[in-house]
Protein backbone atom coordinates (compact mmCIF):
# COMPACT_ATOMS: atom_id res chain seq x y z
CA UNK A 1 0.00 0.00 0.00
CA UNK A 2 3.09 2.17 -0.35
CA UNK A 3 3.93 4.85 -3.01
CA UNK A 4 1.02 6.86 -3.60
CA UNK A 5 -0.38 7.53 -6.99
CA UNK A 6 -1.78 11.22 -6.05
CA UNK A 7 -2.43 12.76 -2.70
CA UNK A 8 -3.88 15.89 -1.42
CA UNK A 9 -3.82 17.40 1.83
CA UNK A 10 -5.73 19.81 3.69
CA UNK A 11 -6.29 21.52 6.63
CA UNK A 12 -9.73 22.88 7.85
CA UNK A 13 -10.93 24.18 10.99
CA UNK A 14 -12.32 21.97 14.03
CA UNK A 15 -15.98 24.12 13.46
CA UNK A 16 -19.08 23.35 11.63
CA UNK A 17 -18.04 25.60 8.54
CA UNK A 18 -15.11 23.52 8.08
CA UNK A 19 -16.98 20.68 6.46
CA UNK A 20 -16.76 22.81 3.70
CA UNK A 21 -13.23 22.23 2.89
CA UNK A 22 -13.25 18.59 3.83
CA UNK A 23 -15.15 18.16 0.97
CA UNK A 24 -13.64 20.82 -1.21
CA UNK A 25 -10.49 18.69 -0.64
CA UNK A 26 -12.36 15.33 -1.48
CA UNK A 27 -13.50 16.86 -4.58
CA UNK A 28 -9.87 18.35 -5.41
CA UNK A 29 -8.92 14.21 -4.28
CA UNK A 30 -11.07 12.31 -6.87
CA UNK A 31 -10.57 15.05 -9.65
CA UNK A 32 -6.48 14.87 -9.28
CA UNK A 33 -7.00 11.11 -9.44
CA UNK A 34 -8.94 11.31 -12.81
CA UNK A 35 -6.62 13.34 -14.21
CA UNK A 36 -3.53 11.24 -13.30
CA UNK A 37 -5.10 8.25 -15.07
CA UNK A 38 -6.14 6.60 -11.42
CA UNK A 39 -9.83 7.31 -11.25
CA UNK A 40 -11.88 5.99 -8.60
CA UNK A 41 -15.02 4.09 -9.15
CA UNK A 42 -18.53 6.11 -7.74
CA UNK A 43 -18.93 2.74 -5.31
CA UNK A 44 -15.27 3.21 -3.96
CA UNK A 45 -15.67 7.08 -4.45
CA UNK A 46 -18.75 7.66 -2.28
CA UNK A 47 -18.00 5.02 0.34
CA UNK A 48 -14.79 7.25 1.39
CA UNK A 49 -16.76 10.55 1.31
CA UNK A 50 -19.39 8.80 3.29
CA UNK A 51 -16.99 7.74 5.68
CA UNK A 52 -14.37 10.86 5.74
CA UNK A 53 -17.51 12.99 6.62
CA UNK A 54 -18.59 10.84 9.21
CA UNK A 55 -15.10 10.99 11.02
CA UNK A 56 -14.47 14.57 10.13
CA UNK A 57 -18.29 15.17 11.99
CA UNK A 58 -17.17 12.91 14.88
CA UNK A 59 -13.84 15.04 15.13
CA UNK A 60 -15.75 18.64 15.11
CA UNK A 61 -18.63 17.66 17.07
CA UNK A 62 -16.88 15.23 19.57
CA UNK A 63 -13.23 15.38 19.68
CA UNK A 64 -12.66 19.37 19.49
CA UNK A 65 -16.53 20.76 20.74
CA UNK A 66 -14.25 22.41 23.39
CA UNK A 67 -11.38 23.99 21.01
CA UNK A 68 -12.98 25.79 18.61
CA UNK A 69 -9.61 27.62 17.49
CA UNK A 70 -8.38 23.81 16.79
CA UNK A 71 -7.45 22.57 12.83
CA UNK A 72 -7.98 19.31 11.69
CA UNK A 73 -5.62 17.88 8.90
CA UNK A 74 -6.71 15.60 6.16
CA UNK A 75 -4.51 13.66 4.20
CA UNK A 76 -6.23 11.72 1.04
CA UNK A 77 -4.15 9.68 -0.93
CA UNK A 78 -4.94 7.22 -4.06
CA UNK A 79 -2.85 3.97 -4.11
CA UNK A 80 -2.55 1.05 -7.12
CA UNK A 81 -5.18 -1.03 -4.68
CA UNK A 82 -6.81 1.27 -2.49
CA UNK A 83 -7.89 4.71 -1.37
CA UNK A 84 -7.01 6.15 1.55
CA UNK A 85 -7.96 9.39 4.12
CA UNK A 86 -6.03 10.29 7.39
CA UNK A 87 -7.17 13.07 10.46
CA UNK A 88 -5.08 14.25 13.07
CA UNK A 89 -6.45 16.33 15.22
CA UNK A 90 -5.77 17.65 18.87
CA UNK A 91 -9.04 16.91 20.50
CA UNK A 92 -9.61 14.79 23.09
CA UNK A 93 -9.37 11.42 23.17
CA UNK A 94 -12.00 9.09 21.51
CA UNK A 95 -13.20 5.53 21.90
CA UNK A 96 -12.74 2.86 19.87
CA UNK A 97 -15.73 2.24 17.39
CA UNK A 98 -18.31 0.11 19.08
CA UNK A 99 -19.43 -3.31 16.77
CA UNK A 100 -20.50 -3.50 13.73
CA UNK A 101 -24.59 -3.30 14.46
CA UNK A 102 -25.84 -0.43 13.32
CA UNK A 103 -29.22 0.55 15.00
CA UNK A 104 -32.22 1.65 12.60
CA UNK A 105 -32.46 5.14 14.08
CA UNK A 106 -28.92 7.08 14.26
CA UNK A 107 -27.75 8.59 17.35
CA UNK A 108 -24.97 9.21 19.11
CA UNK A 109 -22.10 7.33 18.07
CA UNK A 110 -23.41 5.76 14.61
CA UNK A 111 -21.31 7.96 12.79
CA UNK A 112 -18.55 5.71 13.47
CA UNK A 113 -20.23 2.47 12.95
CA UNK A 114 -21.21 3.75 9.27
CA UNK A 115 -17.37 4.72 8.71
CA UNK A 116 -16.33 1.45 9.98
CA UNK A 117 -18.76 -0.21 7.62
CA UNK A 118 -18.03 2.13 4.39
CA UNK A 119 -14.47 0.63 4.43
CA UNK A 120 -12.37 -2.20 4.62
CA UNK A 121 -10.11 -0.65 7.52
CA UNK A 122 -10.97 1.95 10.31
CA UNK A 123 -8.13 2.52 12.53
CA UNK A 124 -7.45 4.76 15.44
CA UNK A 125 -4.52 6.14 17.78
CA UNK A 126 -3.66 8.62 20.09
CA UNK A 127 -0.29 9.97 20.63
CA UNK A 128 1.32 12.94 22.03
CA UNK A 129 -2.06 14.53 22.17
CA UNK A 130 -3.08 13.70 18.88
CA UNK A 131 -6.13 11.67 17.49
CA UNK A 132 -5.21 9.86 14.70
CA UNK A 133 -7.46 8.49 12.30
CA UNK A 134 -6.78 5.81 9.35
CA UNK A 135 -9.56 4.82 6.61
CA UNK A 136 -8.73 2.56 3.96
CA UNK A 137 -11.10 1.62 1.19
CA UNK A 138 -9.92 -1.25 -1.40
CA UNK A 139 -10.43 -0.31 -4.58
CA UNK A 140 -12.88 -3.10 -6.11
CA UNK A 141 -12.97 -3.48 -9.66
CA UNK A 142 -15.85 -2.35 -12.35
CA UNK B 1 -28.49 24.09 2.75
CA UNK B 2 -31.67 25.71 0.71
CA UNK B 3 -34.93 24.21 1.07
CA UNK B 4 -38.05 24.83 -0.52
CA UNK B 5 -42.25 23.77 -0.28
CA UNK B 6 -44.40 23.11 -2.69
CA UNK B 7 -48.24 21.90 -1.66
CA UNK B 8 -49.83 19.00 -3.43
CA UNK B 9 -53.57 19.03 -2.02
CA UNK B 10 -54.23 19.51 1.32
CA UNK B 11 -52.56 17.57 3.35
CA UNK B 12 -49.51 16.20 0.95
CA UNK B 13 -46.13 18.59 -0.05
CA UNK B 14 -43.19 18.56 -1.56
CA UNK B 15 -40.20 19.38 0.10
CA UNK B 16 -37.14 20.48 -2.23
CA UNK B 17 -33.48 20.34 -0.79
CA UNK B 18 -30.55 21.62 -1.92
CA UNK B 19 -26.98 21.58 -0.57
CA UNK B 20 -25.53 19.04 1.75
CA UNK B 21 -27.08 17.83 4.67
CA UNK B 22 -24.69 17.43 7.66
CA UNK B 23 -23.78 18.08 10.90
CA UNK B 24 -24.18 21.77 10.08
CA UNK B 25 -27.98 21.75 8.46
CA UNK B 26 -29.19 18.66 10.39
CA UNK B 27 -31.24 20.72 13.33
CA UNK B 28 -32.29 22.95 10.29
CA UNK B 29 -33.70 20.32 8.61
CA UNK B 30 -35.40 18.61 11.30
CA UNK B 31 -37.14 21.59 13.19
CA UNK B 32 -38.70 22.39 9.16
CA UNK B 33 -39.70 18.94 8.96
CA UNK B 34 -41.83 18.78 12.00
CA UNK B 35 -43.04 22.06 11.62
CA UNK B 36 -44.12 21.31 8.44
CA UNK B 37 -46.04 18.20 9.78
CA UNK B 38 -47.01 20.72 12.84
CA UNK B 39 -48.97 23.00 10.47
CA UNK B 40 -50.73 19.85 8.64
CA UNK B 41 -48.72 18.61 5.94
CA UNK B 42 -48.11 15.13 7.06
CA UNK B 43 -48.15 13.68 3.61
CA UNK B 44 -44.21 14.90 2.61
CA UNK B 45 -42.06 13.79 0.10
CA UNK B 46 -38.04 14.98 0.20
CA UNK B 47 -36.62 15.59 -3.38
CA UNK B 48 -33.24 14.83 -2.92
CA UNK B 49 -31.49 15.72 -6.06
CA UNK B 50 -29.89 18.68 -5.06
CA UNK B 51 -28.81 16.81 -2.09
CA UNK B 52 -24.50 15.83 -2.69
CA UNK B 53 -23.97 14.70 0.48
CA UNK B 54 -26.22 13.13 3.82
CA UNK B 55 -24.23 12.03 7.01
CA UNK B 56 -25.68 10.57 10.21
CA UNK B 57 -26.87 13.47 11.38
CA UNK B 58 -28.81 14.57 7.91
CA UNK B 59 -30.14 10.83 8.24
CA UNK B 60 -30.72 11.42 11.99
CA UNK B 61 -32.83 14.98 10.93
CA UNK B 62 -34.98 12.73 8.00
CA UNK B 63 -35.95 10.16 10.29
CA UNK B 64 -37.30 12.87 12.87
CA UNK B 65 -39.54 14.04 9.93
CA UNK B 66 -40.61 10.25 9.30
CA UNK B 67 -41.36 9.98 12.47
CA UNK B 68 -43.62 12.99 13.43
CA UNK B 69 -45.12 12.46 9.92
CA UNK B 70 -45.91 8.63 11.22
CA UNK B 71 -47.53 10.00 14.42
CA UNK B 72 -49.48 12.15 12.65
CA UNK B 73 -51.16 9.62 10.22
CA UNK B 74 -48.84 10.14 7.34
CA UNK B 75 -45.49 9.12 5.64
CA UNK B 76 -42.51 10.72 4.66
CA UNK B 77 -40.77 9.59 1.78
CA UNK B 78 -37.47 10.49 -0.24
CA UNK B 79 -37.14 11.12 -4.24
CA UNK B 80 -34.21 11.24 -6.82
CA UNK B 81 -31.83 10.73 -3.73
CA UNK B 82 -28.19 10.16 -5.64
CA UNK B 83 -25.73 7.78 -5.70
CA UNK B 84 -24.44 8.68 -2.16
CA UNK B 85 -27.48 8.84 0.06
CA UNK B 86 -28.44 5.27 -1.68
CA UNK B 87 -25.06 3.99 -0.24
CA UNK B 88 -25.67 5.73 3.58
CA UNK B 89 -29.27 4.61 3.24
CA UNK B 90 -28.16 1.11 2.81
CA UNK B 91 -25.41 0.68 5.07
CA UNK B 92 -27.32 1.85 7.44
CA UNK B 93 -30.24 -0.43 6.82
CA UNK B 94 -32.08 2.95 7.04
CA UNK B 95 -33.60 1.88 3.28
CA UNK B 96 -35.84 -0.56 5.06
CA UNK B 97 -37.63 2.43 6.31
CA UNK B 98 -36.76 5.34 3.80
CA UNK B 99 -37.58 3.31 0.58
CA UNK B 100 -35.84 5.41 -1.90
CA UNK B 101 -38.28 6.17 -4.70
CA UNK B 102 -36.52 7.42 -8.56
CA UNK B 103 -38.74 10.57 -9.32
CA UNK B 104 -41.23 12.67 -7.32
CA UNK B 105 -44.22 11.41 -8.94
CA UNK B 106 -43.66 7.83 -8.32
CA UNK B 107 -43.17 9.38 -4.22
CA UNK B 108 -46.51 10.78 -4.69
CA UNK B 109 -48.62 7.55 -6.08
CA UNK B 110 -51.19 7.02 -3.07
CA UNK B 111 -50.92 10.11 -1.21
CA UNK B 112 -53.78 11.94 -2.08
Amino acid sequence: MNDPLVGVTARFPARPEGLDDLHEALDRFFLAAERAGASVRAGDRVALVTAAGEIAANIVAHACRELPDAEVLVALSRGHDHIEARFEDPGIPCGEPEADRVDPVPHLGIGLNLARLCVDALEYARTFGTNHWRLVRLTREA
Amino acid sequence: MELAFEAHGNSTGVVVIHGRLDLMTAVELKTRLEGLVDEGWSRLVLDLDGVQFIDSSGLGAMIAGLRAARVAGGDCRIARAGEQIQHILHVSTLDRVLTPYGTVEEALVGYE
